[in-house]
């Protein structure tokens, strides 16, 4: 087994100065094995991806190791003989595709041009070799995308080409770092499939990078784990998560039912906000009707564009929206975000997605914290001392942040900070805007457990817009699912999670990447995925937005838009064939 | 998309050049100076002074004269292309820069391509490896070249290549004291000797263009080395190099994507530079005595002459936004970004 | 970018700092002090016309002699009879306080501008970017020259029309740094707290947008130093006799050719040295506070 490695890394070493970034790694892939490499945020993950194929980033230096590709130690070998490895036989597909690609190239010439370096074919038939390998990873019409700049693909797009060029060559080794990290749920889990099913049909070994716990569990043989640039434990990917699982159990919280009252605390009514030019609106939500009772905790999922955060941006206030009609608490929000805002002030709040941008860098976190306080009231300097000491003390923070800046602390403190900068004013209302999106997934999990904990102890509605479906399901007693600026379905959070009523929800319930590894997406048929890279927007078409896209339209879809039906028990869908649905799907 | 961008900007250009005609008409306006008074001397009788404020039309009402200028009066005027008269020498201010325009775009654009030529080896060394000893060398220069008033690099070359090592010329003006000049066809030395086949007359254009040109040279090679060194240095550390160098790329192809992605920005610097020049070269102009657009705006000023300064000043702008349309419209054609 | 504070330390540890800031202050000091250092005027000439510069094999001894009391023409005298290094300190007065006048006019009234146009997008705002739009696309030299020339030549008037010049300059670097940090997440969480307006344009947005116009500031110093001169070169600038050094290397221009280098050489070597300090100090305030 040993001699026959795809890849074999012996005491890899990378180094910055005198830092050892990757510490003598050592490990091997078999052909046709994917291999799961995870470890925190600068664990070395991807200084020792990068450092496979003998390359580092400026300012490291590869120290010491081999690295045998193919039989050849490639970090011995001549410059030239390194190029000639690279592609050829070890080939990398970057976390950010849409910067691997080089901007000023067409996407055909990128792949040409790997092929000719590595003299794949001959000059004439490279064409007809890329839009073949464009189609092999599932770009619709490849003959014209050939043809196209990487600023004109979307995402998931560009993530393919930048596959179509890694495979340009069939390399024996794929290096995955974090793949297609930024897409969208839909389309990262097609992306993640198209990539297993082409190394698989190719035998191509993957070494695949990954903080997700998911996708470990659902695309991967074995996994690596490497923490402070050492490999702790190499082990097949079934033990790896029997030895994980109670942790991953314990700190999930409970969920709840859903709250009812007379009087809605906020209700909005055919909300509709579009952005852009006189010329060119593009509407970013249109006519969303929400109601949110008191104790509330609603979760707002869909994909990023769906008007998800628009949406909740209006509902504090932050946004005036273009048409519709929104009650906050008693107040009636006008057109004038101003006047609005201070009437609003302090009863609601809003959590942002990126903790590290929230807070202005030149404040210390307590003077952060106590801001919207001290905003409306005079206080000495140790009041607002003591107010945003006890505020750490709710959020389980140490004292220590309170004259912290905020590049001092890493992001899950800092989140949590955002929080009890939001609790300071001891809102009825708490919008969270993709708080966990940036986060890693046990400072996520505990992130939950802290918000669920403040729900319960202080009586606050929160809206929690997110697109991480663990998350929503550990914290939230109802889901709003919006596509398009649109509100497609909502209800209680155990039922949809249980029996999407919408094609658009179950596609996106069908793309969650759980820790299970006998429950694998890869195992499981997927007749229903959407079609196409993304939310498709038609400007005047008549019909359902997600007609395009969906495997379940028929005819009157495409004439004319539903609305959002009330399907009783508390459910509502804008699908014509809402009560279909489940037949269909197991049929 | 190309086209589309030339258009927009063309229509920009036009409002912009509406909006300085006024503005540079009123401005001068408001001066507290005295043409008509400059124009007959001090000690004039106030009949003379009257006459000559009749004659260069300054007796009309301020709105009156504005009309005048636009074109809208008796005479031509801005609208037919005509920028009027010189007060000074009473001849045609659009044939006078007609005359002293070349020799200035002469001069700019061999300082400018001089520039460029140094710039970049210069920068590439400088990029391979930021932080080194090349790099701090470079940088140094680029703020030292930039710390030289042009005339004092102008008057260091003649000490040294003309006082000193007699190679060059003399600073007395584009061709040798008793040369005949050509038959001015585009107005550039340099061409018109050649295209009067006078190829003696050609290289002693050039002579006299080689100090003058170089000073530019010196003071522009600094910025231009500095931008290319940054884009190039951000280009060497992005993604898509890593991800080239990761598909086998060879590294001359590696080192052409990177210098591609930072011509684009470069050259959007290189149209601001130009056009900054063609009022900065008045300095080195007037060292070599070249009579270019910057000396006539120099006579121009200090004689009050309004109608020859409204037309450099219009001019200059009109220039300059034609140079940034060629190098937004070539940095579109680089960058497909850019276009859309 | 956005500059990081608790870095500013780090200041004084960039060689290119140390380097600009001495070389600033040494001409600041000419400025101020330069008068003590020879018994010449700046004002009145001597009966010694076109002498060279003493060889530097005699300083010593003529260092002794100055201590003396005795008067020493360490940069010989020009045509004129005018004591070189006398006038090439003086000159330092004249070119500093036109463009350190100018420099920090144009910040105090582009940079707070800046923070509002961009802090606050009112039609009123918008309209003063595009106005500094329309002022910077004057050509720099020619317009100052006018200007000059036609207010009349004094330093007061150079003063004005830099600050013509320069003020956009500020406003449009500021206002988009502004923008830049209006779009931020803190300036939204103060928003959503009810933080006035203006509050959030003094306490967030100003202090995280005025780092670039720091190192502007510098580099506009160096600028205005140049621009002085230059129209006192050719002649639209500060009237002679006033010690200038643009004005001292056009009157000695004419002596270069017959090989007098002296007069010209050591006011430009002061303009040279003097702005290298300011750009100096600009590029390295512009690395830590991003420009």
């Amino acid at each position: 087994m040993a001699a026959e490695a795809a890849l074999r890394a012996a005491r890899l070493t990378v180094i910055a100065g005198d830092a050892k970034i990757v510490d003598a790694a050592s490990f091997a892939l078999s052909p046709g094995e994917i291999v799961g490499l995870v470890g925190p945020s600068g664990s070395g993950k991807s200084v020792l991806a990068l450092a496979l194929l003998g390359l580092v980033r400026p300012g490291l230096r590869i120290a010491d190791g081999a690295v045998t590709v193919g039989g050849v130690d490639l970090l011995a070998a001549s410059p030239a003989a390194q190029r000639a490895l690279r592609g050829k036989q070890i080939a990398l597909i970057m976390q950010n595709a849409r910067a691997a690609l080089d901007p000023l190239a067409r996407i055909g010439a990128q792949i040409v041009r790997v092929m000719a370096a590595h003299d794949v074919g001959d000059a004439a038939d490279r064409r007809e070799r890329a839009i073949a390998l464009l189609a092999g990873v599932g770009i619709n019409d490849p003959e014209r995308r050939l043809d196209a700049y990487p600023h004109e693909l979307s995402g998931g797009m560009a993530q393919r080409a930048v596959i179509a060029i890694a495979l340009a060559s069939d390399p024996l080794v794929l290096i995955a770092d974090e793949p297609a990290t930024g897409l969208d749920v839909t389309v990262r889990a097609q992306f993640l499939d198209a990539l297993w099913r082409s190394a698989r049909a190719r035998g191509v070994s993957v070494l695949l990078a990954s903080q997700e716990p998911g996708v470990l569990a659902n695309y991967c043989d074995r996994i690596i784990s490497i923490e402070a640039g050492r490999i702790t434990q190499d082990e097949p990917v079934r033990s790896y998560f029997a030895r994980r699982a109670p942790h991953a159990q314990a700190t999930a919280p409970a969920q709840r039912a859903p709250a009812t009252a007379d009087a809605p605390l906020i209700a909005a009514r055919g909300v509709s906000k579009a952005f852009g030019s006189a010329r060119a609106r593009v509407p970013a939500v249109a006519d969303a009707d929400l109601d949110l009772f008191p104790g509330d905790s609603v979760g707002l999922i869909g994909e990023s564009g769906s008007g998800k955060s628009t949406l909740g941006r209006i509902l504090v206030g932050l946004l005036a929206p273009d048409a519709g009609d929104v009650r906050i608490d008693g107040v009636t929000l006008t057109k004038s975000n101003d006047a609005t805002r201070r009437r609003l002030r302090g009863r609601v709040q809003l959590v942002q997605q990126d903790p590290l941008d929230s807070f202005d860098p030149r404040w210390t976190l307590g003077d952060s914290i106590v801001e919207p306080i001290a905003a409306h009231e005079r206080m000495t300097r140790s009041q607002r001392r003591a107010r945003a000491l006890a505020l750490l003390d709710r959020v389980g923070l140490p004292h220590a942040l309170c004259d912290a800046y905020p590049r001092d602390a890493p992001p899950g403190q800092l989140q949590r900070a955002a929080v009890a900068r939001a609790l300071s004013t001891s809102p009825r209302f708490i919008v969270l805007d993709e708080v966990t999106a940036l986060l890693t997934p046990d400072v996520r999990r505990a992130l939950v457990a802290s918000l669920a904990r403040v729900r319960d102890e202080d009586g606050a509605t929160l809206l929690f817009i997110s697109h991480d479906l663990e998350s929503v399901r550990g914290l939230c007693a109802r889901v709003a699912v919006m596509y398009l600026g649109r509100i497609v379905e909502s209800g209680p959070a155990a039922a949809i999670f249980a029996d999407p009523r919408h094609p658009y929800t179950q596609a996106l319930l069908a793309a969650e990447l759980g820790e299970d590894v006998d429950n694998r997406r890869i195992d499981r048929p997927q007749p229903h995925d959407l079609a196409g890279d993304g939310p498709v927007r038609q400007a005047a078409a008549p019909g359902c937005a997600l007609a395009p896209r969906c495997s379940y339209v028929e005819a009157r879809c495409r004439t004319d838009a539903p609305p959002l039906r009330d399907l009783g028990a508390g459910r509502s869908s804008r699908c014509w064939r809402a009560e279909a649905l489940h037949t269909l799907r197991t049929s | 998309m190309i086209a589309r961008l030339v258009l927009r900007r063309i229509a920009i250009g036009a409002m912009q050049m509406a909006a300085l005609a006024a503005l540079v008409f009123f401005v001068i306006r408001l001066m507290p100076a005295d043409p008509a008074a400059r124009f007959v001397g001090l000690g004039a009788s106030p009949e003379a002074y009257a006459a000559a404020r009749a004659t260069l039309g300054l007796d009309k009402p301020l709105l009156a004269q504005f009309a005048d200028f636009l074109g809208f009066g008796a005479a031509r005027g801005l609208i037919d292309g005509d920028l009027g008269r010189s007060w000074v020498s009473g001849e045609s201010v659009a044939r006078e820069i007609a005359a002293a325009l070349p020799i200035t775009l002469e001069l700019v654009a061999c300082g400018v391509a001089l520039a460029v030529l140094a710039a970049f080896p210069i920068a590439l060394l400088s990029a391979r490896r930021p932080g080194g000893g090349a790099d701090r060398a470079v940088l140094i220069y680029g703020l030292f070249a930039g710390s030289q008033p042009e005339f004092v690099w102008a008057l260091g070359l003649v000490f040294v290549f003309f006082a000193q090592l007699g190679l060059a010329p003399g600073p007395l003006g584009r061709l040798s004291p008793f040369a005949e000049p050509p038959e001015p066809v585009t107005g550039f030395m340099t061409i018109d000797t050649l295209l009067a086949g006078r190829f003696e007359a050609f290289s002693d254009a050039v002579a006299h263009l080689a100090l003058p040109a170089a000073t530019l040279a010196i003071v522009l090679s600094g910025p231009i080395i500095k931008m290319l060194r940054d884009s190039l240095g951000r280009a060497l550390k992005s993604d898509h190099v890593l991800f080239a160098r990761a598909s086998g790329l060879s590294e001359n192809r590696v080192s052409a994507i990177a210098l591609k992605s930072a011509l684009a920005p470069t050259l959007a610097l290189i149209g601001i530079l130009f056009g900054f020049m063609l009022g900065g070269a008045v300095l080195v102009e007037s060292v070599f005595a070249l009579g270019g657009l910057g000396q006539y705006a120099v006579r121009s000023v200090l004689a009050f002459d309004y109608p020859a300064i409204q037309g450099v000043v219009l001019t200059i702008a009109a220039v300059s936004l034609l140079v940034y349309l060629i190098t937004d419209a070539a940095q579109a054609l680089i960058d497909p970004r850019v276009a859309t | 970018m956005i500059a990081k504070p608790g870095r500013r330390d780090g200041l004084f540890a960039d060689p290119l700092f140390i380097a600009g800031a001495a070389l600033a202050a040494l001409a600041a000091l000419s400025a101020a002090f330069g008068h003590w250092l020879t018994p010449f005027s700046p004002d009145e000439v001597t009966d010694i016309v076109s002498e060279p510069p003493p060889p530097i094999a005699d300083w010593p001894n003529l260092f002794v002699a100055a201590l003396g009391g005795e008067g020493v023409h360490w940069f010989g005298t020009d045509a004129a009879g005018f004591d070189v290094f006398a006038r090439t300190l003086a000159a330092a007065r004249t070119d500093l306080l036109i463009a350190v006048a100018a420099a920090a006019i144009s910040a105090a009234i582009g940079a707070p501008l800046g923070v509002i146009a961009g802090a606050v997008r009112t039609p009123a705002t918008e309209a003063l970017a595009r106005a500094s739009d329309v002022l910077q696309s004057f050509p720099v030299f020619i317009t100052a020259m006018v200007l000059v020339a036609l207010a009349g030549r004094s330093w007061a008037s150079i003063v004005l029309a830099m600050t013509l010049l320069y003020a956009p300059i500020f406003l449009r670097l500021t206002r988009a740094e502004a923008l830049a940090v209006s779009a931020r997440g803190y300036v939204e969480a103060a928003r959503i707290a009810g933080v006035p307006g203006w509050r959030i344009a003094l306490q967030h947005v100003a202090p995280n947008a005025l780092g670039p116009a720091l190192s502007q500031l510098s580099v506009t110093i160096g600028f205005a130093i140049l621009l002085t001169a230059g129209l006192s070169f050719v002649g639209a600038g500060v009237r002679p006799p006033t010690p200038e050094w643009g004005l001292m290397i056009a009157q000695g221009a004419g002596q270069i050719v017959l090989g007098d280098w002296w007069p010209a050489l050591f006011p430009g070597a002061a303009i040279t040295l003097t702005v290298f300090g300011f750009a100096a100090m600009g590029q390295s305030l512009e690395a830590r506070y991003g420009r």
